[in-house]
């Protein structure tokens, strides 16, 4: 018989389990529901399963939680994600109440049996809230009803490492997962550039998946590592100043993953920060007079929400770039960032930032828009169209 | 006197100072090129030779703080840097890196020095 990996060892496990749980599950909660009005969740911190009582009404993510593709609902939720007010509201202030001789209680939850779309760049921002949860809380941020969650949202979040981030399942060795026509690398939370090495090994994982035969060219793996090397610096120097007081601690770090897909042979690579956000830092900074034209004709004077211009001020970053420091030498990483993906060829690249998003395909042309909705940092997410990189050089 | 970045500092040199990461581009700059330098002056002016190849990626901000830095921080002349110095790679994909350089010695204004009177 083959030996089975270890990571697909415990990906059948999980599947077992839930698969067991789920009709007794539905059992149970059609009986409860008709007798009390609190509800009864199966929770699970990585040891064994235990049941708890939820004294509040459940958040609902979207159906399709994707930031590109159902931006304002993916917004509007994770909005309410991020407000720290959703933690700490039992009387032990912890994520879970277990009082003596009764049955553990919980707040509220995210249902995530709702949702059956999660996209990489949602699943990053999901990954990097429940880390600082964890930190915050000291505690495991328990997973609510697992065995009823989608198959494609379990899976999306199995491939990406979120359950080990959170503290669920132990660190794996193995940093990329295949499944039917994707690959993809785990998410890698880090602080610097320190951990360039093992997104480098990821990267051409998932490229030689793309393409087994040749492999994909050097100079688009170099490429992607230098725009990474300028989101991180640009992260590292800007994202999280002295005077930032998030509501949230143990910020100052990023988040990177990435996933290759067969499908439509293409790679995307997202990173994502919880710092201050390009919208509240750019008004800030000493600026040329062509960025003052661009933002004088493209700016509205008066807004219908708080976030109305922050597409505005992320297309101004993306053009003519800028750095909180106001020196000259400094503050070009995002339009060192869009020169290299011009260079890659095909594909996008979009960044959100607070409530903004502006997105700029591989022709130049941009599209930006708001909500009144923030993702809480900046989220860079880059799609390369691989068939035809070859073609492309270096100018 | 040839300095290989890939071998004998990272593959992965990025960002520009050491909350960037280890391999930083003031790093670089201030333990391996400046000592490099000074000691190529010392010996007769035979130019440092800094081989780029194999190197995994190459953010502006080190290029800048590595190699503009030197002209920057008042460290050597221009002409001292564009005499001191020469970059060398053999893969096609890293010419641009190599004129980058160029352009980040070319550009780099030396900061004015607070004045001791002020």
């Amino acid at each position: 018989m083959k030996k089975l990996y270890e990571h697909t060892r415990r990906w059948l496990h999980l599947r077992a389990y839930r698969q067991a749980r789920r009709n007794s599950h539905r059992v149970k909660r059609t009986v409860r529901a008709s007798t009390t009005r609190q509800r009864k969740v199966q929770l699970w911190q990585g040891g064994d399963p235990e049941w708890a009582i939820c004294t509040r009404e459940p958040i609902r993510p979207p159906l399709k939680l994707s930031l590109v593709t159902n931006t304002r609902e993916s917004l509007a939720f994770i909005d309410r994600l991020l407000k720290p007010s959703n933690y700490g509201t039992l009387p032990s202030r912890k994520i879970i109440d277990r009082p003596t001789g009764r049955m553990p209680r919980i707040g509220s939850y995210y249902d995530f049996s709702f949702p059956n779309f999660l996209s990489t760049s949602a699943a990053v921002v999901l990954a990097s809230h429940f880390e600082i949860i964890r930190a915050r809380y000291k505690e495991i941020p328990p997973t609510v009803d697992l065995d009823r969650w989608s198959d494609d949202v379990f899976r999306k979040l199995y491939q990406l490492g979120f359950f080990e981030i959170i503290g669920i399942s132990p660190q794996r060795e193995d940093v990329v997962i295949s499944e039917g026509t994707t690959r993809t690398m785990q998410i890698v939370s880090t602080r610097n550039a320190d951990d360039l090495g093992v997104i480098d090994d990821a990267l051409q994982k998932l490229c030689d998946f793309l393409n087994p035969d040749g492999g994909v060219p050097e100079n688009v793996i170099i490429d992607l590592l230098t725009g990474l090397s300028e989101a991180i610096s640009n992260v590292t120097n800007h994202a999280y100043p002295p005077d930032y007081h998030p509501s949230l601690p143990d910020t100052g770090r990023l988040w990177v993953a990435a996933t290759a897909d067969r499908a439509n042979n293409s790679l995307t690579v997202v990173v994502y920060d919880r710092g201050v956000t390009i919208p509240l830092t750019y008004p800030r900074i000493k600026r040329l007079q062509e960025v003052y034209d661009f933002l004088s004709r493209t700016m509205r004077q008066q807004s219908d929400f708080e976030y109305q211009n922050d597409g505005t001020y992320i297309q101004a970053a993306m053009l003519y770039g800028g750095s909180r420091t106001d020196q000259k030498h400094r503050g070009k990483g995002l339009p060192q960032m869009m020169a290299v993906m011009e260079r890659i060829g095909p594909g996008r690249t979009v960044v959100f930032s607070r409530g903004g998003w502006c997105m700029r395909d591989s022709d130049g042309r941009f599209e930006r828009g708001a909500v009144p909705y923030s993702i809480g940092g900046t989220l860079i997410e880059w799609t390369v169209e691989l068939p035809n990189i070859s073609a492309v050089g270096h100018s | 006197m040839m300095i290989d970045i890939a071998k004998s500092y990272s593959p992965y040199p990025s960002g520009r100072f050491p909350t960037d990461g280890t391999h930083n581009g003031q790093r670089f700059r201030d333990t391996v090129l400046v000592p490099a330098m000074q000691e190529a002056l010392r010996q007769g002016g035979e130019p440092v030779v800094v081989n780029i190849d194999g190197v995994r990626t190459f953010g502006s901000s080190f290029l800048e703080e590595a190699f503009g830095g030197l002209v920057r921080k008042g460290i050597f002349t221009r002409d001292q840097v564009r005499s001191g110095l020469k970059i060398v790679c053999t893969k096609p994909h890293l010419f641009l890196f190599r004129d980058a350089i160029a352009k980040y010695i070319a550009s780099a204004q030396p900061e004015e020095r607070p004045s001791l009177h002020a």
